[in-house]
């Protein structure tokens, strides 16, 4: 495997097949110990790929409302600040 | 900091907070917050300028009140469309019962750290895109936030045996800020110098990683990517509404915490290659660091798989665990091994020459590939996947010094005890029960036999303990007044949740 593909996550399924998500953005698995790509994006596969990339939204925190979409806030009116000395 | 610059900065915070509508008792507390920061972390002139411009344009009231719906169980929220923070009234009236009134604050100091997160336009700069998942980066900042505030609120020991940097957080998300220190580890840079960083948004602590670690910025934004996709994750399926448990938590766990491990050891593994070494004198330098944070980061991820014990089997998650994550570490340690062995024998060879591209090959993960008799005549041995100590060395004492530092909290626990009893009488918190209120005085003052809160040390709070109607007794009239509420007391302790320990308390604990 190129040197430069690099692990992100690893998924474990219910019947406890281990699926590998690699910065390239393939889907691994073991095949006799080694990591075989997985080729065929059959409708099969792709529920896979779904339900993995559904385990990774953000859960709630104590952080309400932020803009974290890119958007920014409506326009507010900037509050002042004087540059502290050194 | 001198006293001259730290009263400078005094009034400087207080003309700027002016305009933030909160209980008056909370100014002075704000103010510390803002103080222990700069000082704390060593902020620059511009970095404070920038504190103040995300705390004008971000926060506009702090209020004592019920949390919103959805977030009942979290101790304080910060709501950056109303730019509000709010803390639940039930932490204060713990705060009154335990005489805790530290974590108090700290719940206090991370909320604010929220507000500070944030840029003029409202965007939190800890925050970014996670090119894997498609989703913002929102869970390694609440890691941040909150390592940060506790170690602006909680001392630590710096020679305690379990080293200080290594340490579990007192109050919020006191199972998964592992996470700080196993990046620390990887990157080989202390908790305060992370944090600094850290806390000032993704993008400075990318600078500051890649600077360490002679790498691109887009690979340690790549990196923080892939930690974060499973840190989310794990974040998720722990403080989730609902939390998994049983089977599926298990392997949530397995498959995040391997994840993250094989992560830190490959970046390791990145930054041995790209560490830049001129002379023998910095080779050996780099050798001992190299094991030092190598077991470090070993360390961190023990803790963490550690810390889950309250969910889940932790024996059988290590071996899960360790199953997938061997043969990456031994990979790690190898390399550091054969570096390790070149170095000590570094006079042995012909050549400076042939030394520093045997070290090469060894950062490689190369040496097995040399001549085996020469690299024997120079006496080094080609070991396979040894473990270390942490050695003693030069940089786990500059680690230890960082923490030694004990914080004067009689000021802290003077204002927010002043703050939790005037809420109490003034605003809608509800009136404790009698019964309650005897129980909690009698706790109090068996903690003040016990030399928790000697008088010496929190002098004004157990005064102001005393001026909230608790009965002032001589060891005689205490013993007998024990006697005669022992059954209240067991009565108590058996028939009401409250007072839980730290490790039962984690289900609510989220900030």
């Amino acid at each position: 495997m190129n040197e430069k593909i690099k692990l992100v996550t690893q998924v474990t399924l219910e019947n406890g097949t281990v699926y590998y998500l690699y910065s390239d953005g393939n889907l691994y698995t073991q095949e006799n110990g080694k990591l075989a790509k997985v080729q065929n994006l059959t409708d099969g596969n792709k529920k896979i790929i779904e339900k993995i990339m559904s385990l990774y939204k953000p859960a709630k925190t104590d952080v309400i409302d932020r803009d974290i979409t890119g958007k920014t806030k409506k326009t507010e009116e900037k509050v002042d600040v004087e540059i502290p000395e050194m | 900091m001198d006293k001259q610059y730290k009263d400078y900065l005094i009034g400087y915070y207080y003309r700027h907070i002016e305009g933030i509508s909160m209980p008056e008792q909370m100014k002075p507390l704000l103010v510390e917050v803002l103080l222990r920061r700069a000082n704390e972390f060593d902020l620059s002139s511009q970095d404070i300028y920038q504190d103040m411009i995300s705390l004008c344009n971000n926060l506009k009231k702090i209020e004592i009140s019920k949390m919103p719906k959805g977030y009942e169980s979290a101790a304080g929220v910060y709501m950056g469309q109303e730019n509000t923070i709010r803390i639940a009234p039930k932490y204060l009236r713990q705060a009154l019962n335990t005489g805790d009134y530290e974590t108090l604050y700290e719940i206090f100091t991370h909320e604010v750290y929220h507000a500070l997160c944030a840029d003029e336009n409202g965007q939190d700069r800890l925050v970014s895109y996670n090119k894997y998942c498609n989703q913002y980066n929102a869970t390694l900042r609440e890691a941040i936030v909150e390592k940060a505030a506790d170690r602006c609120v909680f001392s630590r020991n710096p020679n305690e045996k379990t080293a200080p940097y290594l340490h579990q957080n007192k109050f919020g998300y006191s199972d998964i800020t592992f996470i700080t220190d196993a990046i620390e580890a990887t990157y080989g840079v202390t908790e305060k110098a992370f944090l600094k960083h850290a806390i000032m948004g993704r993008d400075r602590l990318v600078e500051f990683l890649a600077s360490v670690s002679n790498e691109e910025k887009a690979e340690t934004y790549d990196f923080l990517d892939r930690i974060e996709m499973n840190y989310t994750r794990l974040h998720g399926a722990l403080y989730g509404k609902p939390a998994q448990t049983g089977k599926v938590l298990e392997q949530t766990l397995t498959d995040t915490m391997s994840s993250m491990y094989i992560i830190c050891e490959d970046q390791m593994q990145k930054r041995i290659i790209n560490q830049p070494i001129e002379d023998f004198n910095e080779a050996d330098r780099c050798a001992l660091d190299f094991k030092y944070d190598h077991n470090k980061l070993v360390t961190a991820m023990e803790h963490g798989i550690n810390g889950f014990g309250y969910r889940t089997d932790t024996k059988k998650l290590r071996e899960n665990v360790e199953g997938r994550v061997a043969s990456f570490r031994d990979a790690t340690i190898s390399r550091i091994c054969d570096f390790s062995e070149v170095t000590r024998n570094k006079e042995n060879f012909e050549s400076k020459e042939e030394a520093i591209m045997l070290m090469r090959w060894a950062r490689h993960g190369n040496l097995w590939n040399y001549d085996r008799e020469s690299l024997e005549q120079a006496g080094v041995q080609v070991e396979f996947a040894k473990m270390f100590s942490i050695p003693d060395t030069a940089k786990d004492s500059v680690e230890r010094m960082d923490f030694n530092r004990t914080w004067d909290n009689q000021y802290i626990i003077y204002n927010t005890y002043e703050l939790a009893r005037d809420q109490m009488e003034t605003s809608k918190m509800k009136i404790l029960e009698f019964k309650d209120r005897l129980v909690d005085g009698i706790k109090n003052l068996f903690t003040k036999q016990k030399g928790l809160n000697p008088p010496s040390e929190h002098k004004n709070y157990i005064n102001l303990q005393n001026q909230s109607g608790f009965m002032e007794l001589t060891p005689e009239e205490l013993e007998r007044f024990n006697i005669g509420v022992q059954s209240v007391l067991k009565e108590h302790s058996t028939s009401q949740k409250g007072y839980k320990n730290p490790s039962q308390e984690r289900d609510d604990n989220i900030i």
